[in-house]
């Protein structure tokens, strides 16, 4: 059983990933693209292009009708959402499903329970899953106080009304907790019009650690492993790997179980990532959200499993079970380096703009994910992912090696990326000793970006 | 360039070569005068405001009325042209004509032909979707070849899954050509109809 056409309602790398796992398979491919997208490389390479609107991503990717419509009209068995826009937005799932459209992606109540992040916390909670310790709203200092005799400091105090990275307070001693409760309090109720706070333990040391996840429609579930993706800037993934190094075997396969039981627990079905955060210093991980998608990521776990995950997708998307994947092994280590038409030497500042020049490295142990191509250009209203580079090794260090050595051979002119960067992190002595925590990038970016120009504060 | 023409300067055969030229080059902008007639084509150009990736067409005639027209499509590029609800039957090898699968029917099948006659300006679909010229299935079509509109008036109807948005003329004048067949799914920007606007 296998589909026969589907519709991606993506662009970029993950367009071209999904029509390359279609033509394994035989699927025709038609692909939504926005006025912007016709001349890309996911429109030569589908069967059939549809433009589905303007370039503003509200008007095209993200609007349901739109790509309801061309799903419908196309004759299309199924969606690939592919990741971001529509991916985990559960009322286009439950859209697809009311026009007898197939979705490539878990069921819309998984999407929604695990969208609420308060819920799913909760949720992970009640199934034994453990969350990063701390309260409920605490109404004053002295509530807040008690929490910290009971899990300790440092801590966070957070505004439950907040995101985004906004409303967040350390405490690191008793004696600033009243000042900086108070503070919190009333700058909640001013920015957020709602000033309940809440509090939870600070990870000082932190690394992020996830886990995927891929279950069936019989209820199976099965996991391939977990990723490191601490090298990250402003919650953004510069660089991941497979499997994480130096972890104990007892915490990694306890990481992988939790994991399971949670994706087991609500029933879920296709690909997902179990997002965790681990504390160095503890030995302990935290549940902290589950992503209901196809990863950016993902290339690392297919490299050191063998398994073509979004092959996976649209297998048990159209019926297949999950059996066979649950012996999968991981072998060697894999590592992603993210390449973005950005310049870290002028505050990250994007560099939208027409690719002159690029030429992909290749050889053992490297693979590239991309779009572009010569005479490509950028454009300048969606994200700013060029290329994933990956390489692989029969240990970390290979893999690191071969990473130096395809960062040197790749050729990328007319716009600025973060190439010389991402050479600097695979060849700093705290990354190839690794690993490195969360805070890691942010804390040596003057050292790694370069001498020449400053970094944005 | 033909001489003896009524119309001094480049002829329509000659707007499509140099349109031909412009999109097999990497020349983003392009002017020709010739006699009486100005041909501007850019890259960025569009007929209101300038779109990353559509090529417009500038035609000056001789009386200085300016007007725009639309270029033909890459013909190397597969559109989405054709049929209402598309069923998943087997895909045909070679389409037939007036088959409504909207996967498979191929540009050339396209009838009536693109180019606008001159002076003409082309409307196009504001949003992806199936297109109506009908108000509701019973009723007469908004316009027909002939019909005189006013500026705004609605054309025609696109549908995106329940959600109706109507085609409205962007000037006064007659339709001179219509592009697509009621309840054909069209893509953002197709062609719908040529209109000759009213002159002041």
């Amino acid at each position: 059983m296998s589909f026969r056409r589907i519709l991606i309602a993506n662009r970029g790398e993950i367009a071209v990933r999904v029509i390359r796992a279609c033509r394994m398979l035989g699927i025709e491919t038609c692909l939504a693209v926005s006025a912007a997208d016709r001349d890309s490389l996911g429109a030569r390479l589908a069967d059939r292009v549809v433009c589905i609107g303007p370039a503003r991503a509200l008007d095209s990717y993200l609007c349901e009708p739109a790509i309801l419509q061309s799903a419908v009209a196309l004759g299309v068995d199924a969606v690939h959402p592919g990741y971001g826009f529509l991916s985990e937005r559960a009322s286009f799932v439950e859209a697809c499903e009311r026009n007898g459209l197939g979705f490539v992606g878990p069921s819309a109540p998984n999407v929604r329970l695990m969208g609420d992040k308060l819920e799913a916390r909760a949720l992970a909670s009640r199934l034994g899953v453990p969350v990063v310790p701390g309260s409920p709203s605490v109404a004053t200092f002295r509530d807040a106080d008690r929490v910290i005799a009971e899990i300790g400091l440092p801590i966070l105090i957070k505004a439950a009304a907040g995101g985004g990275g906004r409303g967040i307070r350390v405490v690191r001693t008793r004696e600033e907790l009243r000042p900086i409760f108070e503070a919190a309090a009333a700058e909640a109720a001013a920015a957020f019009s709602d000033g309940t706070l809440f509090v939870e333990r600070y990870v000082e040391r932190a690394r992020h650690l996830e886990v995927q996840v891929f279950g069936d429609r019989t209820g199976r579930v099965v996991e391939f492993g977990a990723r490191d993706c601490s090298v990250q800037r402003r919650y953004q993934k510069v660089v991941e790997e497979a499997l994480p190094p130096a972890l104990s075997p007892s915490t990694a396969e306890a990481l992988r179980a939790a994991a399971v039981q949670l994706a087991t627990g609500i029933s879920y079905e296709n690909a997902g990532t179990v997002e965790f955060v681990y504390d160095v210093e503890r030995d302990e991980f935290y549940f902290l959200e589950m992503n209901t998608r196809i990863q950016v990521e993902h290339p690392v776990t297919e490299e050191v499993t063998g398994v073509d995950l979004v092959r996976l997708q649209l297998e048990v998307a159209a019926g297949a079970t999950i059996e066979a994947h649950s012996r999968a092994r991981a072998v060697g280590h894999a590592i992603e380096c993210r390449l973005n038409a950005e310049s870290p030497e002028h505050g990250f500042r994007p560099s939208p703009g027409r690719i002159t020049s690029f030429s992909a490295p290749a050889g053992p142990g490297v693979r590239v994910d991309s779009h572009v191509y010569p005479g490509y250009v950028v454009p300048p209203f969606y994200d700013s992912l060029v290329a994933k580079v990956i390489t692989s090794g029969a240990s970390r260090a290979e893999a690191c090696a071969r990473m130096r050595g395809a960062l040197d051979e790749l050729v990328i002119e007319g716009i600025d990326t973060n190439l010389a960067l991402l050479r600097s992190i695979v060849s700093d002595p705290q990354f190839t000793n690794g690993p490195v925590t969360t805070s890691w990038l942010e804390a040596n970016l003057d050292r790694l970006v370069g001498p020449e120009s400053p970094t944005d504060a | 360039m033909r001489r003896g023409t009524v119309e001094m300067g480049l002829d329509y055969d000659d707007v499509l070569e140099l349109l031909a030229l412009l999109e097999g080059s990497s020349v983003e902008y392009l002017e020709v005068e010739v006699g009486g007639t100005r041909l501007v084509a850019s890259r960025s150009g569009a007929l209101t405001d300038p779109g990353p990736t559509s090529i417009s067409l500038t035609n000056s005639a001789p009386t200085g009325r300016s007007v725009v027209a639309s270029s033909p499509p890459d013909p190397g590029r597969r559109e989405v042209s054709a049929g209402s609800h598309a069923s998943s039957e087997e895909v045909a090898e070679a389409p037939q004509p007036g088959s409504a699968d909207a996967f498979e029917r191929p540009v050339e099948d396209r009838t009536p032909p693109l180019e606008p006659a001159p002076g003409s300006i082309v409307v196009r679909a504001p949003m992806v979707g199936v297109f109506y010229r009908r108000p509701d299935p019973g009723s007469p079509p908004f316009v027909e070849i002939g019909s005189r509109v006013g500026a705004g008036d609605t054309m025609g109807l696109l549908e995106a899954m329940k959600m109706f948005t109507g085609v409205s003329a962007p000037h006064a004048g007659d339709v001179v050509a219509i592009l697509v067949e009621d309840a054909q799914f069209v893509e953002f920007d197709q062609e719908l109809f040529h209109l000759r606007p009213e002159t002041a």
